[in-house]
């Protein structure tokens, strides 16, 4: 497809090789948008420099005439030059008057349709233009290029991956040599992720990419947990921007991340007992002594804001001989509710009993 | 001619179809206040059950508690007089016939002085001036009020004479920080980049800015096309730094009025209106009816216990029955022997009998007495519980406000003497400068302005903000070796934008937008557009729905004027270069409307967004280059809380893109998606994922698939002991699928993925193994069975390194098969700096056939200096 693209691009420019200037547009990258077409390039053949002033006239195959834009005069030195931008802002546009017009005006990007791009260099005189040195048209298909959507990591998702792949929707219609960068920079306190992606070093910049898909570098460091992280894809060929997908971000975030708890988390049942305040984060830690044989801790729970309360799934406590540091883990048990009081009654081995009042934090 | 009449005609309709969808908001925006106004209204109504009486009752305790501590209180021991000049006379005289006029003489002489003192007579003159001469007594008994309450909660001598600001400059230096990546793989845009960063917090006049810089460059681009500098108006600093000179010139709870005890204040009232209607029971039989009452019921009892209780603590039905049977027994006596019976017993029974009646009939009339009262102060809303529900609720609302910006703005304002700038800036919603990223709706600013400036205020619920700066697409580091682009035109943008209503409440927005396109020309990046107008304008209303409601709806109107126009049937170039003259044209190519909707069932832990929109094809928003044109799409979101432990969480979205003049042609663009996770119980949770997007081209008569994407994992998160090792893995197992049909060959790959990792802490040191395994099962292998795996360990060297050194083998069976090394350094030097240090080595054991993915060398070289 490649090579079937070069060889039709040759023979454009072959076609007009009789000429002393020639024209070089592409019109399936320039002749999408207005400012695309003064992106094509003119090779002045004469030996010596040249004042000209150039049409481009936008015909489509249906509709007609579409446009025609009439730069001001400018300098052509020997060899390949650009359009000269003063000319280009000092230039005359004429809109035909029909539909395809009518939104090309607004929105500065060609339609679907037949188009046929004819470039018309005139010699520019001091005070009229002169003759037509060069004509050239180009025709071609344009279909304009569908929105670049982001697929996957999703806006503002929290993954617990920290080398993710990146999928994106592909830029059609399929055009040879397209290409896709993606960029990935972290953000940090205070930014938007536009912001982002210029103000920090990327830590993906992978260019080259042929596939609406890219599997996290394998040399990149990866991505920290508790970090934002601001990614855009951009479609281009020959270092020309053609399209680019939102900045979406997401957050790298394990459900599962294990809790850190406390070292000095066990108080004697004997000191919380005695009607010291206590805050239960997800779990109530205390500490006792058992005398006798090792054997099941019994233990109930009474809630002071809900009386009716029943308890269910409670954990079996093992409880040794000697000293135990006891954990019981209420975080997974639907009827301890944030912020609601609750009595710990525990049986001790001695058979005496021990009332321990606290307040449940789910901690979450 | 008549062409041109049906053109005049169909500009004429335009207009009148804009006049009527302007007129469908403007009556929203009037409406506005009004609801807000009803809206603050049911939160006071919130406050609690008590009556109007009661309220009214607690307010003027407050005050009359505010005016006796003001009068118990001498501040300045040797007193400070009442001056004579006219400001003196004028503020007395107002503050007399205000509702503090109980404020003794000495007092408001302190209070004049501490007026005086803090915000000068020049303006305190200027202000009872223009009140005055405006007739608006309410707004100046305000402001004396208010005056009045920083008074009367002042700390100290140091509270009458508060400086404006502590500096005129203050320079925060926060941290510098030096990063420098290199990465050896082909075709790398950059292969040598560096960074260098500043950030600073500049305070003028206490005022916080934040100020960041950064400087990015590699080996093609020079230093000095990549400076970055953004000037932030730190609103967040700014409210904590006039909260803390609050906190340090007041008490902030007296000044809210919250330090009353009103259970005090409702007892003492109970007792003095008891004692006086009790007093007058004084009879021969109870001569101190206050004394006996004291003598069998607490006050506190008094206040709490109901009728009936008190009837019973007064006179418990034992007692009664013991004193009646005395009754009945000394009536037997007296009717079977009272003939018989000397006369001195007889006088002396029935005396008795006498004294007994009358002491219950006493007791009688004092529990009715106690009733009467009780049930008068029931009957005004009052009663201890309640007030003791109002207290609790007075001291939480309390504690709330004072965190609150709009009460700290207030308080500010009206304690502090603060300048014009500083007055300014409590208004001022966010102010930027240089380079910085707007992110506003779809169809209002959202993109990086460069050498630009916004600000946003908001008073009284009015908000306006405006701003101007230029837009570029490309020329920054991430786009080094993109010379031009088409995507979007350079231009210079100014935008304004005013409104009422804060963001997430009740709102309305009207934004203009105008640019004009430019054609920046610099070393690295250039782009040419033909030189024309761009302007937007757009109207959006927020309103709220049910607790946590909104609806969102948009509607945004574009218009282009190329400059230097030659019109179609002449010669001449057309005068009109601005695309206001043009704004009614093409009306439905060049709007765009959406409507969102977005809530949340607490209580059914669900949540939902879902949004329709359209955008003409010709619509084109200078302030969003991303904004959808020529589309037509529906979207939804919902999210599901499963008990504690779970949630799901479904996505779908439908964009159709008419890309043709006819709108025939079509692009259709369909995503679905379904993920939930459960934790089943704290070791274990797990997920799943189905991912499908799809992409049609379509016309009337056909319908081509061009890509379809399809994607299932699921995953189990473990953390916990195994064979007695504490430690987490986590482990995916997927299939992905993708179809790009657009692409002849190598367009398909169908994968088999799987992920898995695992940590084990050691002792101080931490193993972790990681692999990732994608199997591809297409007939053209497009990515390849690829094998990427890590092992290694992170552990800490002489208590202030950290490394991390592991091993890497990769094995792409069509491209590329790698052994390497990965080591990262981190350590804390001279306390305030972190260096850090990583380095990825690969060595290629067969050739890379796409080197531009397999690079054998990455490092990166940190150093961050922090200061705070």
């Amino acid at each position: 497809m490649r090579k079937l693209f070069i060889i039709i691009f040759c023979a454009c420019l072959s076609a007009s090789a009789y000429a002393q200037i020639v024209v070089q547009f592409v019109p399936e990258l320039q002749g999408r948008t207005t400012d695309g077409l003064q992106l094509a390039k003119m090779t002045n053949v004469f030996p010596e420099t040249q004042t000209v002033s150039l049409d481009i006239i936008v015909t489509e195959k249906k509709t007609g005439r579409v446009v025609q834009i009439s730069t001001a005069p400018f300098t052509l030195l020997p060899g390949v030059n650009s359009i000269d931008r003063n000319a280009v802002s000092a230039s005359t546009i004429r809109f035909a008057d029909n539909n395809t017009a009518r939104l090309l005006r607004q929105s500065g990007v060609f339609p679907e349709g037949e188009y046929d791009y004819c470039f018309q260099v005139y010699k520019q005189n001091k005070t009229s233009r002169g003759e037509l040195l060069a004509e050239q048209c180009f025709d071609h298909l344009v279909e304009p290029l569908t929105p670049l959507f982001l697929i996957e990591p999703y806006l503002k998702d929290k993954i617990c991956d920290k080398r993710p792949s990146f999928t994106w929707q592909p830029s059609l219609p399929a055009i040879p040599g397209l290409q896709y960068r993606l960029t990935l920079a972290e953000m940090k306190t205070g930014q938007v992720a536009s912001e982002a992606l210029v103000y920090n070093l990327p830590l993906i910049n992978q260019s080259n990419i042929l596939s609406p898909m890219l599997i996290f570098p394998p040399s990149a460091k990866e991505l920290e947990e508790g970090k934002t992280y601001a990614w855009q894809v951009t479609v281009y060929k020959e270092g020309m921007i053609l399209n680019r997908s939102e900045i979406w971000e997401f957050s790298i975030k394990c459900n599962d991340t294990p809790k850190v708890e406390p070292v000095d988390g066990f108080r004697d049942i004997e000191d919380l007992a005695k009607g010291n305040y206590y805050i239960a984060n997800g779990s109530v830690r205390f500490a006792l002594y058992n005398a006798y044989e090792a054997t099941n801790l019994q233990y109930s729970f009474f809630c002071l804001n809900k009386p009716d309360q029943t308890f269910k799934h409670l954990p079996k406590i093992k409880l040794k001989r000697g000293s135990n540091n006891i954990s019981i883990d209420l975080s997974e048990n639907e009827s301890f509710i944030d912020g609601y009081h609750y009595i710990l009654t525990v049986r001790m081995p001695n058979n005496t009993l021990k009332k321990l009042r606290f307040l449940y934090k789910s901690g979450q | 001619m008549p062409e041109k009449k049906i053109l005049s005609l169909r500009r004429k309709l335009n207009i009148l179809l804009i006049a009527a969808l302007l007129l469908l908001f403007v009556p929203d925006l009037q409406a506005q206040r009004a609801e807000e106004q009803s809206l603050t209204t049911q939160d006071t109504a919130a406050v609690s059950n008590l009556n109007n009486n009661a309220h009214a009752l607690i307010e003027k305790s407050r005050f009359n508690n505010l005016v006796d501590s003001l009068n118990k209180r001498k501040l300045f021991q040797q007193g400070v007089s009442i001056g004579k000049s006219p400001l003196d006379t004028l503020f007395i005289s107002r503050l007399k016939a205000s509702a503090f006029s109980g404020i003794k003489d000495s007092v408001m002489g302190e209070f004049l002085y501490y007026v005086k003192n803090n915000f000068g007579t020049d303006r305190v003159k200027k202000i009872l001036k223009n009140f005055s001469m405006a007739g608006d007594s309410g707004s100046l008994q305000n402001f004396i009020g208010g005056k009045l309450k920083g008074f009367y909660s002042v700390n100290g001598m140091e509270s009458f004479k508060i400086p404006s600001f502590d500096k005129l400059l203050n320079n925060q230096f926060s941290g510098v920080e030096y990063n420098i990546a290199h990465d050896n793989t082909a075709l790398a845009p950059s292969p040598w980049m560096h960074q260098l960063s500043v950030s600073d917090q500049v305070k003028i006049m206490d005022i916080p800015f934040q100020v960041s810089f950064s400087n990015l460059s590699n080996e093609y681009v020079p230093l000095q096309y990549n400076n970055l500098m953004k000037v932030t108006f730190d609103k967040d600093g700014f409210s904590q730094g006039l909260q803390q000179k609050l906190g340090k010139y007041y008490n902030m709870k007296k000044y809210l009025l919250a330090d009353m005890d009103m259970l005090s204040y409702v007892k003492s009232h109970f007792e003095s209106e008891l004692s006086q209607q009790v007093k007058s029971l004084s009879n021969e039989v109870i001569t101190d009816p206050n004394a006996l009452l004291q003598s069998k019921l607490s006050n506190d009892e008094l206040l709490k216990l109901d009728n009936d209780q008190i009837k019973e603590k007064l006179l418990s039905s034992s007692e009664i029955g013991s004193i009646r049977e005395r009754l009945q027994g000394s009536q037997q006596l007296l009717t079977e022997h009272g003939a018989t019976m000397p006369a001195a017993q007889k006088d002396s029974l029935l005396q008795s009998m006498k004294n007994q009646s009358a002491y219950l009939a006493s007791l009688e009339q004092l529990s009715d007495k106690i009733s009467a009262v009780k049930n008068k102060m029931a009957a005004s809303g009052i009663n201890a519980n309640q007030v003791t529900r109002l207290q609790q609720h007075f001291d939480a609302k309390a504690i709330e406000n004072l965190r609150q910006p709009q009460v700290i703005k207030e308080a500010a304002g009206n304690l502090l003497p603060l300048n014009g700038l500083q007055r300014f800036f409590t208004n001022v919603g966010s102010l930027n400068a240089g380079t910085f990223g707007k992110e506003g709706s779809e169809r209002g600013i959202n993109t990086l302005l460069r050498g630009g400036m916004e600000l946003s205020v908001l008073k009284k619920a009015n908000v306006f903000s405006g701003g101007l700066g230029q837009v570029k697409d490309g020329g920054f580091l991430k786009d080094a070796g993109l010379q031009n682009s088409i995507f979007n035109s350079a231009s210079f943008m100014q935008f304004l934008q005013f409104g009422k209503g804060e963001e997430g409440k009740n709102n309305t927005r009207i934004t203009v937008i105008n640019s004009n396109t430019t054609s920046p020309n610099t070393a690295n990046f250039n782009q040419l557009a033909l030189p024309r107008n761009i302007l937007a304008g757009t109207i959006s209303k927020t309103v709220k729905v049910r607790r946590a409601g909104l609806v969102e709806a948009e509607i945004s109107k574009s218009a282009t004027q190329y400059k230097n126009t030659v019109s179609p049937n002449a010669d001449q170039v057309m005068e009109a270069k601005s695309a206001l003259f043009s704004y009614t044209d093409d009306l439905l190519q060049t709007l765009s409307v959406g409507l969102r909707y977005m809530d949340e069932w607490e209580k059914a832990g669900l949540s939902h967004n879902a949004h329709v929109s359209y955008a003409g094809f010709g619509y084109t928003n200078p302030g969003n280059p991303s904004a959808a044109k020529g589309s037509w799409q529906y979207d939804m979101q919902l999210r599901k809380q499963i008990t504690r432990q779970g949630h799901i969480q479904a996505r779908f979205a439908n964009r159709t893109y008419n890309y043709s003049t006819d709108g025939q042609s079509k692009w259709n663009n369909m995503q679905f998606d379904i993920q939930g996770r459960y934790r089943l119980n704290r070791k274990l949770s797990m997920g799943a994922k189905l991912n499908q997007y799809q992409l049609l081209r379509k016309t009337d008569s056909t319908k081509e698939k061009m890509y379809v994407s399809r994607k299932v994992t699921a995953d189990a998160q473990y953390t916990g002991r195994v064979r007695g090792l504490a430690q987490r893995t986590m482990f995916s197992l997927g299939w992905q699928q993708f179809d790009n049909i657009a692409v002849q060959q190598g367009g398909q790959s169908n994968l088999l993925l799987m992920q898995w990792s695992t940590t084990v802490p050691v002792g101080t040191t931490v193993v972790s193994m990681n692999m990732f395994y994608n199997k591809e099962i297409a007939d053209h292998e497009l990515m390849g069975d690829l094998l990427t795996s890590e092992i290694g360990a992170g552990y800490p060297v002489f208590k202030t390194i950290m490394l991390n050194s592991s091993l890497t083998y990769l094995n792409n069976s069509i491209a590329a098969r790698q052994v390497g090394i990965r080591q990262s350094v981190t350590t804390t030097a001279l306390k305030n700096c972190t260096v850090g240090l990583f380095v990825d080595c690969r060595k290629n054991l067969i050739t890379p056939v796409n080197a531009y993915l397999y690079g054998s060398f990455r490092g990166e070289l940190s150093v961050h200096y922090q200061i705070k």
